[in-house]
């Protein structure tokens, strides 16, 4: 398992946990290296939390909401859809692959399509990994000094 | 009325790359409100420098602090200093009135404009006084490079 990329996936309240919930008993090897982040809407998803996922030593990150016209707080997910195109940048800007970071729109009675769309990620996210070699995270220690504080 | 953009990750992380520990010194008055320098990009800033530093093999430790004002010198306190003096060099992300008044506080230490913007007669003469005006912004133009003269008056980085 040690070479198993690591999935982080931003996941709407009201649609994929409740999507990917039933799913998990049929496709649990797909779990086992999918961590699932409730969010109350992909709207709250924010630049800075899919940058840290990234710094934290995650191989891919996919964020997961409604379909489009169907966002329980009516735009949640089309903010979503910008920010992560914003992500996209800044993480070009930092020399990282923006494939690494997906946005996926999967209604909550889709739960097969959710795991068929983390398996298909997970598999991606290998084959970049394969493709570039990944340095060890714990050459950089700004993730353990790292101090947020606001006076 | 300041208005202000981040510079290039490039070019704050070459200069970045020389000091084994950084803090990133944000402002949350000004440049927060333009999104080009405050809690948010400082934590941007951080997690760019982070990945890059990654790829690139380099040995980079970062510290994130953002303070009320960088224009004020009673927004200096003392959890400010303790953190200033432990790192080897600043990028500051305040604006052109906060990256030549926070280098005139801490003088010791070397600051690295994080951002480029304009507009900043107003507060300079608070900061400052009037005639310390040009003499700081010609500081700031050796300082960072990226300064130039609007409508006769130097424009601060």
């Amino acid at each position: 398992m040690t070479d198993e990329p690591t999935i982080i996936a931003f996941c709407c309240h009201y649609c994929c946990v409740y999507g990917g919930g039933p799913c998990r008993h049929h496709a649990a090897a797909v779990y086992a290296n999918v961590r699932i982040v409730r969010l109350p809407c992909t709207g709250k998803i924010d630049v800075n939390l899919v940058l840290k996922a990234f710094c934290e030593g995650a191989d891919g990150v996919m964020v997961a909401g409604c379909e489009i016209g169907s966002c329980h707080f009516i735009s949640g997910n089309l903010r979503a859809r910008k920010r992560v195109d914003y992500a996209k940048q800044l993480l070009k800007e930092a020399s990282v692959n923006p494939d690494r970071l997906e946005m996926f729109h999967i209604a909550a009675s889709q739960g097969p399509r959710f795991a068929e769309t983390a398996r298909e990620f997970t598999e991606h996210i290998r084959a970049l990994n394969d493709k570039e070699k990944k340095v060890e995270p714990t050459k950089v220690e700004h993730a353990s000094h790292s101090v947020r504080e606001s006076v | 009325m300041i208005v202000a953009e981040r510079k290039p990750l490039n070019e704050l992380y070459s200069r970045a790359q020389k000091h084994d520990k950084v803090l990133l010194l944000g402002c949350s008055t000004c440049v927060t409100v333009c999104m080009a320098g405050g809690e948010k990009e400082v934590g941007i800033l951080a997690s760019q420098i982070t990945l890059a530093a990654r790829e690139k093999g380099d040995h980079i430790s970062l510290v994130e602090h953002t303070i009320t004002r960088q224009c004020d010198r009673e927004f200096f306190d003392e959890a400010t200093v303790r953190k200033v003096e432990a790192v080897d060099a600043i990028i500051s992300l305040g604006c052109g009135v906060g990256v030549q008044f926070a280098p005139s506080y801490f003088r010791k230490y070397p600051f690295i404009p994080g951002s480029i913007q304009s507009f900043t007669e107003l507060l300079w003469s608070k900061a400052f006084g009037p005639k310390d005006v040009r003499d700081a912004v010609t500081a700031c133009w050796m300082h960072s490079g990226a300064c130039v003269p609007l409508h006769g008056v130097p424009r601060a980085c």
